[in-house]
């Protein structure tokens, strides 16, 4: 199962290398805005991102999936505390309606980036690619950076 | 009242018997039995009327040294139980002990920070401390098997627990309680920080604290 899972998602990224250039509808009208990625202790094997999709258009849109050749398998999460009790989620496709915004953001939904390929470091740039429903691409450029809560003089 | 007594019949004495049931209870029992401190909302500490003792449990900090009651002695504790294959929870929560711990840096008290694995299989001393020490070079990683992680955590009323998500390319999650755990001088459980978790206030409760406990 996780064999065709997996063969299904390098098919899909794939399709998303080869044919980039052929924008659907709903692609021109979903934007993509404040990506960035978590900079993890070194030798992280999980780093989190987040960022947020506005749907400009008149239709529905679905984000079937987010993949990025700096990891090997990038899945959707969400967490959930309740009775103070953490919890992580698989998140299915994002639906944005139209006219929406959909954010992932830390202690929410976020993209779970499983084994860098390469250290990455606040100041490198990761290409995330948004795989929408309709089978359109949209390539996201998004920086890692530290993460700072908020800082005290 | 009326409502205190059907808590006590119907939450606390069950509670008692099955264990499973006293981890929920606890945090709600102690919101029911104790004074909160800040004045916010919303509010990061809730505090016993009493220290309570610690019963004794014996773990290794990430640089090989016996974290046990002994270590507890002497200084204020903020222990939070988490695991470094946690993108989003846990990093941000260290990175709040990091802010907490700089509000503090001036206040005169001796205060450590630790973190302390719920994932001992494989959070290595190794990984702890390159874990930890990325948020702050003062903090410890602390584990130890599952058993000797229960004897502290289960007087905490803290669950952890692993679970099995064949979907999920890191093999497996740890459920956890999030909340993070303030040891007094004495050694003895003295507060706890429910999420959400701010760092000014979590800094500003600690200080009314120990104030009171001076």
């Amino acid at each position: 199962m996780s064999h065709l899972r997996s063969r299904t998602g390098l098919l899909v990224a794939l399709l998303c290398v080869l044919i980039p250039v052929v924008p659907a509808r709903a692609e021109m009208n979903l934007v993509v805005s404040d990506a960035w990625i978590r900079e993890a202790p070194p030798g992280a094997t999980v780093l989190a991102g987040y960022l947020k999709i506005t749907n400009r258009g008149t239709a529905h849109a679905t984000v079937s999936g987010v993949s990025a050749a700096d990891f090997s398998s990038v899945e959707i999460h969400r967490t959930v505390i309740e009775n103070g009790v953490a919890r992580m989620l698989s998140a299915g496709p994002l639906e944005i309606p139209a006219g929406e915004s959909f954010v992932l953001e830390p202690g929410g939904y976020h993209l779970m980036l499983f084994n860098p390929v390469r250290p990455l470091t606040a100041g490198d740039s990761v290409e995330l690619l948004m795989h929408v429903r309709d089978g359109a691409c949209l390539a996201v450029d998004a920086p890692v950076a530290r993460m700072i809560v908020d800082q005290h003089p | 009242m009326q409502q205190r007594h059907s808590f006590i019949r119907t939450k606390l004495i069950p509670g008692i018997i099955i264990g499973a049931l006293a981890m929920g209870a606890g945090i709600w029992a102690a919101r029911l039995l104790t004074k909160h401190v800040s004045g916010t909302d919303p509010l990061a500490a809730t505090q016993f009327p009493a220290a309570r003792p610690v019963q004794a449990f014996s773990l290794l900090d990430h640089n090989g040294n016996v974290f046990d009651n002994a270590t507890l002695a002497g200084h204020w504790s903020f222990l939070f139980f988490g695991y470094t294959h946690c993108p989003d929870v846990c990093p941000t929560t260290m990175s709040v002990l990091n802010s907490v711990a700089r509000r503090l840096q001036d206040a005169g008290e001796n205060i450590r920070f630790v973190m302390v694995t719920v994932d001992p299989e494989r959070d290595t001393p190794e990984k702890l401390g390159q874990f930890v020490t990325y948020f702050n070079g003062n903090f410890l990683g602390v584990t130890g098997s599952e058993p000797a992680l229960q004897q502290l955590t289960k007087q905490l009323g803290i669950m952890f627990m692993r679970v099995n998500d064949a979907d999920n390319a890191a093999g497996y999650l740890v459920d956890h309680t999030a909340s993070v755990f303030l040891f007094d001088p004495d050694g003895n459980y003295h507060a706890v920080f429910s999420p959400p978790l701010t760092a000014d206030a979590m800094a500003g409760d600690f200080s009314m604290m120990a104030r009171a406990y001076r």
